[in-house]
């Protein structure tokens, strides 16, 4: 552990030096739902072109704590090709597992901190659970690009896209039911709003989006469909 | 229908079957609407177990599926999206569950896999449909029809922990679980599956028969006349709506079984009934019996009075007689009967008999005589005549007249011994029918009678003798009917009787002679009742021997019977005094000549016309009466009337007769005394007689020129007459000797032949002028004579 933690500085570097050719510009971004409530844990990713090869990916390990039966944070975005250490908080397992398309795995039941962590490949969007623990569900948005983020409580995200670009994804795991849409948006057809002197892009989405980590959860989500009409 | 035992069997009938319809009137309408709000009340709570039995279901199955969607090799297996082995996860761990039908889909609702080979992905729009719309809805339970069976779909979502898929995991709604859900709930339970309208039962506990009847029932139960012995196949239903799908609609229909909640009802209702029948029945038996009681013995003196009707009076014995009154009743009736008999022999008895002496009267013997003639005994008839009885009774007293009669009954009775064959059959006559076997001698068996009955008779103190005329007719020699051989026997005594015999047997031919005059009789009544001709009057001339002058003339009257002829007027008018006729035709004489004479008066003739008239006319006052209201009518004078008595009938000596004939003597009319000479009337009673004329009899005159007898007796009648002013007619005259020897002798008239013959009314006018101018000549010649 002691020695990937050392060989970040140096990737970064890397990263930074790499990529010197495209010029990035800060941009704010301001998600809300259609009741103007602000959206955490949805994730803004440029719109990447280029083959994953063009960029390297993170050299930082991502973590996906498991706290109180729950994922720690409910979502995490990374580059494809990231690695992510799933360590166990609780003092109970946990039976981590995705059947998701972008990276299928199963850590059987485990606690403290697994053996190595994952790396993520293929981007796309990973649904975690615990087979113990149904309630659990976590989300790993692995991006195509390097630029990406995610909305903090209160909606807002910052972050560096090339000044080339003029798409980006939008992703947020109400978008579907299984979690695998993302949305594509143009920016300049996003509404521009000034908040503390800064310039925010907003992005509204069409549901109503509710707080996070209660928006799937629960087992008897579903509603009957019998209803009992008598004839009379 | 209008006998008493109908009556009272109606009455009872009518009252028990009205009683009976009553209590089940009654009985159904309360039942009716109890059982109503009872079937309502359990089909109502059975709808609620109902919804609760397939709410539980629901959870218990959901609970079974999601231990198989939360089984984690059954999310790798999904996860692999290998259709081969996703099918085969899925029949593995369908069958874990017991789960009759499985399907999944992605998330977006497109088929993945089924375990039913027919329902492949894309394969089954209808079910795909449904499925999409129930992961719209957020996943659940529902129901679907696949293939003809129903199935309770639970869908769930294979979450990974978010969902990547849905199972759908179909439980089949077989027999088994609607019996199941029938028991539980107590109602007959029947899914159904509507389609375009139509409607399917896909499963029933019901049996096909009652399925349809039972579908269509109202929920509502109405209150309806359950009768027995029909088919009541009523059921109460109540339809629930489980899923309403694009095509189709998924239902249940839960039906109460009127039947079974009728079914103490029913038996009530027939044990009602049997109870009404059964007192119908006893109610029959014992009308019938009570009936009988009283009509059976009803039509015995129904019988019984028929047989009174008949005239059979046996005695009766009233032994079905039910009741103390009907026995009252039959008593009575026997002692009715009884009375009924014995007064019915009385007045039979009566009826047959001669109240006075016990004898048969003609009617009664005349029966027997028949009776005799049928049987063709011999036998003969006496009839038995009592002379001079009316002296007896006029003499002594009728007492003593009922007496004699009754001993001659007595003796009557004594001679027939054995065979008392006696009648009497009026005042003083008797009959008696005699076997020849017993006198075979009739004459000998009369003499014997009359030894018999002339004995001396003692009554009281009288003693008397009788005599007695007899009259005999034998059968079968004398005539073959009771009727005739009684007549004959009649006509023989008759003929003793007026010829004063003892003894007369009926000659053969004299009924005949007695027929033949009622024959007369009759024809003559029908005659004066027509007035057609048959009878007329003649008139015959008187002349004055002094100045020969006819100034009067004889009526007379002629018959011309249209069959028989002329009929002699003494035949008729005898028959006619006979049998009383004599004052009708005496009337119709006197206007016949009442009227004829004013005639001839009136065309200024002087004539007289002279009426004979019979005694028994002289009885009735009311002659006279009839004359002048006759004359008053014609204006015709009385003294052109005479009226002409024979010198018997003259003598009859009746005080009515003299102060008649003083009566018509006051008033002018002339009498005469006709045939006199040959009666026997005393001087001295010819001179009290109020007669200004004598007529002498034609016996004396016919041959007056020839015999010195008779010259002698007329000229001494005549000198007799004129002794008393009386003026002195003789008839007969049929000679001028005669007339003229008449003449000498100072006889006042003649009437005969030599004159004239009885002429014809309208001939009188034309013979009396003729008869003038005769008399003017020979006055001349007479006159000439003299002169000369």
């Amino acid at each position: 552990m002691t020695h990937s933690f050392s060989a970040l500085p140096y990737f970064f570097a890397l990263f930074s030096l790499g990529h010197a050719a495209w010029a990035t510009a800060t941009e704010h971004f301001l998600v809300i739902d259609a009741n103007n409530r602000p959206v955490a844990d949805a994730v803004i990713a440029a719109k990447e072109d280029r083959p994953l090869t063009s960029f390297t990916a993170s050299q930082n390990v991502a973590v996906m704590d498991q706290i109180n039966r729950s994922f720690q944070p409910f979502v995490i975005d990374i580059d494809a090709g990231q690695r992510v250490s799933f360590p166990n908080s609780d003092n109970i397992r946990h039976h981590v597992y995705s059947f998701s398309p972008a990276k299928a795995f199963e850590l059987k039941l485990y606690s403290g901190i697994p053996e190595a962590p994952l790396t993520f490949a293929d981007p796309g969007i990973v649904v975690l659970g615990c087979n113990i623990h149904d309630s659990m569900v976590g989300y790993i948005y692995v991006s195509a690009s390097p630029h990406h983020s995610k909305s903090n409580a209160e909606g807002k995200v910052t972050l560096d896209l090339p000044k080339d670009s003029m798409e980006i994804h939008v992703w947020h795991p109400s978008f579907s039911l299984d979690g695998q849409k993302q949305l594509t948006m143009s920016l300049h057809n996003l509404p521009v709003k000034t908040i503390a002197e800064n310039q925010y892009r907003v992005i509204q989405l069409d549901s109503s989006v509710s707080a996070p980590g209660t928006s799937t959860s629960g087992k008897n989500s579903f509603k009957s469909n019998s209803k009992f009409k008598s004839s009379q | 229908m209008n006998s008493l035992r109908s009556r009272i069997l109606l009455l009872c009938v009518i009252a028990v079957s009205a009683t009976a319809l009553a209590i089940l009137l009654a009985f159904w309408i309360t039942t009716g609407e109890y059982i109503r709000s009872q079937v309502n009340d359990r089909v109502e709570n059975a709808t609620q177990v109902f919804n609760q039995l397939i709410n539980t279901r629901e959870k218990q199955l959901i609970s079974s599926a999601e231990i198989l969607t939360s089984d984690f090799g059954f999310k790798q297996a999904v996860a692999t999206k290998d259709s081969a082995t996703i099918t085969s996860a899925l029949a593995n761990h369908g069958e874990r569950i017991n789960a009759d039908l499985m399907l999944l889909t992605d998330v977006e609702g497109n088929f993945l896999a089924s375990t039913m080979p027919g329902l492949l992905p894309g394969t089954h729009q209808q079910s795909t449909r449904l499925v999409q719309q129930t992961i719209a809805a957020g996943g659940g339970a529902s129901f679907i029809e696949v293939d003809g069976s129903l199935y309770q779909m639970i869908l769930l979502p294979v979450r990974a922990p978010i969902p990547i898929a849905f199972a759908a995991v179909g439980f089949r709604m077989d027999d088994r679980l609607a019996k199941e859900l029938s028991q539980l709930s107590g109602l007959e339970v029947t899914f159904i599956s509507e389609r375009d309208g139509t409607e399917t039962a896909m499963v029933s506990t019901l049996d096909d028969q009652v399925l349809n009847a039972a579908l269509s029932a109202a929920a509502d139960v109405e209150v309806s006349l359950r009768l027995p012995f029909i088919e009541n196949s009523h059921f109460s239903s109540r339809k629930l709506y489980l899923a309403e799908n694009a095509a189709e609609t998924i239902g249940v229909v839960l039906s109460a079984s009127l039947d079974e909640a009728y079914l103490a009802f029913d038996e009530l209702r027939d044990n009602i009934l049997l109870i009404a029948l059964t007192l119908l029945l006893l109610t029959i038996i014992g009308s019938v019996v009570v009936s009988r009681n009283l009509t059976v013995p009803l039509s015995q003196l129904v019988d019984i009075v028929g047989d009174f009707a008949r005239g059979n009076y046996r005695k009766q014995h009233a032994a079905d007689a039910g009741t103390s009154e009907l026995q009252a009743l039959f008593n009575a009736f026997s002692l009715m009967g009884d009375k009924i008999q014995e007064r019915e022999l009385q007045i039979t008895y009566q009826a047959q008999h001669d109240s006075l002496t016990g004898l048969m009267n003609r009617n009664t013997l005349q029966q027997r005589i028949s009776s005799l003639i049928d049987s063709q005994h011999e036998f003969f008839l006496i009839g038995i005549n009592i002379r001079g009885f009316k002296n007896i009774n006029d003499t002594f007293g009728q007492e003593v007249g009922d007496t004699v009669l009754k001993n001659v009954a007595d003796r009557l009775r004594q001679f027939s011994g054995n065979n008392q064959l006696n009648a009497r059959l009026g005042a003083d006559e008797f009959l008696l029918v005699v076997g020849r076997h017993i006198h075979p001698d009739a004459e000998q068996g009369c003499k014997q009678l009359l030894q018999l009955l002339c004995a001396q008779m003692c009554v009281g103190k009288i003693d008397l003798s009788l005599n007695f005329c007899l009259g005999i007719a034998e059968f079968p020699q004398h005539a073959d009917t009771a009727e005739k051989l009684m007549r004959r026997t009649s006509i023989a005594l008759d003929n003793a009787r007026s010829e004063g015999a003892i003894l007369r047997f009926y000659q053969k031919g004299a009924d005949d002679a007695h027929l033949k005059r009622l024959k007369i009789v009759n024809d003559l009544k029908a005659a004066l009742a027509n007035n057609d001709g048959q009878l007329f009057m003649v008139y015959q001339p008187k002349m004055n021997l002094r100045s020969g002058m006819v100034d009067k003339m004889e009526s007379l009257i002629r018959w011309i019977h249209p069959e028989d002829g002329f009929i002699p007027p003494d035949t008729f008018i005898e028959l006619a005094e006979q049998s009383g006729l004599i004052t009708i035709l005496t009337d119709w004489v006197i206007e016949q000549v009442i009227r004829q004479t004013a005639m001839w008066v009136q065309s200024g003739y002087i004539i007289q016309s002279a009426i004979n008239i019979s005694a028994q006319d002289l009885e009735r006052e009311e002659l006279l009466t009839l004359v002048e209201s006759f004359l008053q009518e014609t204006g015709l004078p009385n003294h052109h009337l005479c009226f002409e008595l024979t010198e018997r009938d003259m003598m009859q000596d009746a005080d009515k007769a003299v102060a008649l004939m003083q009566g018509f003597k006051e008033r002018g009319f002339d009498l005469s005394v006709d045939d006199y000479g040959i009666g026997q009337s005393s001087l001295s009673k010819l001179k009290q007689m109020p007669v200004s004329e004598i007529k002498i009899d034609k016996s004396f005159v016919l041959t007056l020129d020839q015999s010195d007898t008779d010259q002698i007796i007329v000229r001494s009648t005549i000198e007799l007459g004129h002794n008393f002013h009386l003026k002195v007619i003789a008839e007969g005259v049929e000679t001028q000797a005669s007339q003229d020897i008449l003449h000498a002798m100072g006889c006042d008239y003649i009437q005969g032949y030599h004159l004239a013959r009885p002429l014809a009314a309208k001939a009188v006018a034309s013979w009396l002028d003729e008869h003038a101018q005769r008399r003017a000549l020979a006055n001349n010649g007479a006159g000439l004579q003299e002169n000369a």
